[in-house]
């Protein structure tokens, strides 16, 4: 729900009206997606572990408010994380092709399904968290540990999950865990402390 | 007779399921009083507003927001050392984060109509409002981004959030982008406004940038801004925000956030999804290019504390204000 904002009734007079060439379906995706991991060359740069993080329609390029051609965008941009590589990795397709395949270094892209559907399964086979967190539900999100003074923090420069287990969606971590997906492993994990 | 009907129906039917879900659309088009724009979801820069016109002028090319960094504060434990000093301080005892808001990270609203976008118009003070708003769940944190636009020309983007992702103080960094295209033509100008400060030549208190920079606020002087059209003169307010109860104002800079705006020249390879990272600040900046008289972008950083005591259920918000002036 919400939060609650003063007045809730929708005026009649907002004339709202579909933007078509926006939307990207979910059908649209999954199909976008099997010509792009068929791709020789999108294999090659995902290597062995990877994971799909998202999908958007190509905005217009610079500021093109009128003519034929202002609504119509070609190109869509996948874009994944290969664990296997430590790297992001973005497809560009047009139509059901791809027009080109690229690492993009440096880019922590946000967290996909995948990265926290594998955090979560991580944290709770850890021997630290097992048992404790079954009745939960997992949540994951994306952090970055430090370049350090003496010593990096731990997963420095890797894929690096927050993955909390709460009731729910309240909001309030009971266990937590530092996932690291390049290695695919653990790297702490504990009890929640009370709030400070 | 039966054949006739058995063909409408399917007619009907067949124009029925051609048109398509309107829930599920990540963009419109929305006329609403003086206002008309266009929104949209994509590129996770969160909800969007593209080609915004008021009272049939361009205003704002594009209004986004492009990232919420997230600090929280580093356990210090008397006892240990370890603890005092070291990379620990820039992290905190979890994150940093940077939530970046995306079509597949909404839910559907259930206090309105169940649909991923509200559109919803209300009035407050005798002075008409339209609400667009998104609800964002990532990790633990439950977030409510949301635009506010007045019949009388006041543009408020919000963010609200609650949630916590450890049990530790934190401050969420919202950072907005405003793509201003003020009369369509690319003569735009930034100024800003301290109360008391010398006269220039653009009038009392008034200063005009001339390149690329970041600055901040100053409540002493309730330090303003404003973006305007050098040809008509018509322009943009952009006022720190004072606070949505419990809050006072939108926060303080930090070290983690260290700057309130940035002036920015626009520039198409720069409308892109946040690449610096959680511990990155703006950037953009390198070639220090000129302002004056061109299309411009403004970065506004609002800085919402979050107390672990205050517990994951209450909602806090944080925002500017954007008035037009002609």
């Amino acid at each position: 729900m919400k939060p609650k904002m003063a007045g809730t009734a929708l005026d009649a007079s907002v004339r709202r009206s579909q933007n078509s060439s926006a939307i990207l379906t979910a059908d649209d995706i999954a199909t976008l997606r099997k010509a792009a991991e068929g791709d020789a060359r999108v294999a090659t740069l995902l290597g062995s572990r990877w994971g799909f993080i998202d999908a958007n329609r190509l905005p217009p390029v610079g500021k093109v408010s009128f003519g034929c051609c202002r609504n119509t965008v070609q190109l869509v941009r996948l874009v994944y994380y290969s664990y296997s590589s430590n790297v992001a990795v973005e497809v560009r397709m047009k139509e059901a092709s791809v027009f080109s395949a690229a690492r993009l270094e440096g880019y922590l892209p946000p967290e996909g399904p995948q990265d926290v559907q594998r955090g979560i399964e991580l944290a709770k086979a850890d021997p630290r968290l097992a048992g404790k967190v079954q009745p939960l539900e997992g949540h994951g999100l994306l952090m970055q540990p430090d370049r350090g003074f003496f010593r990096n923090d731990p997963g420095y420069g890797h894929r690096i999950m927050w993955i909390t287990f709460s009731q729910g969606q309240s909001g309030d971590p009971k266990y937590w865990a530092v996932v690291d997906l390049t290695e695919d492993t653990v790297l702490d994990a504990g009890e929640e402390p009370p709030r400070s | 007779m039966k054949r006739v009907v058995w063909s409408g129906l399917i007619v009907l039917f067949s124009l029925i399921s051609a048109v398509p879900s309107f829930a599920e659309t990540q963009s419109e088009h929305i006329n609403w009083g003086r206002w008309s724009f266009d929104w949209e979801v994509r590129d996770n820069t969160g909800l969007a507003l593209r080609d915004v016109t008021y009272a049939d002028e361009l205003v704002l090319a594009k209004a986004s927001m492009p990232v919420i960094r997230v600090k929280y504060v580093k356990d210090m434990v008397w006892w240990n050392p370890f603890t005092w000093f070291g990379s620990r301080a820039e992290s905190g005892r979890c994150g940093p984060f940077q939530d970046r808001l995306r079509w597949q990270d909404l839910v559907p609203i259930v206090n309105c109509g169940n649909q991923k976008v509200c559109v919803e118009s209300a009035t407050q003070n005798n002075v008409k409002w339209l609400e667009l708003g998104v609800y964002g769940r990532i990790g633990e944190y439950h977030i409510y981004q949301s635009w506010h636009l007045s019949e009388d020309g006041e543009l408020r983007p919000v963010v609200q959030s609650r949630g916590l992702s450890c049990n530790t103080n934190h401050v969420h960094h919202p950072y907005w982008r405003f793509d201003f295209d003020i009369n369509g033509n690319g003569m735009d100008q930034v100024f800003v406004h301290d109360d008391g400060g010398p006269d220039s030549g653009w009038g009392p208190g008034w200063r005009k940038y001339t390149n690329e920079r970041n600055d901040v606020k100053i409540s002493e002087t309730h330090r303003t801004w404003f973006v305007r059209d050098q040809l008509n003169g018509h322009g943009v307010l952009i006022l720190p925000g004072t606070g949505y109860a419990p809050l006072i104002d939108d926060g303080e800079r930090d070290r983690f956030a260290d700057h309130d705006v940035a002036i920015r020249r626009a520039n198409v390879s720069e409308d892109v999804p946040w690449s610096f990272g959680a511990r990155g600040q703006l950037r953009y900046d390198e070639d220090n290019q000129g302002v004056q008289e061109q299309d411009i972008v403004f970065w506004y950083v609002s800085h919402l504390p979050h107390m672990a005591a205050m517990g994951p259920t209450k909602w806090l918000a944080t925002g500017p204000t954007l008035r037009i002036q002609r």
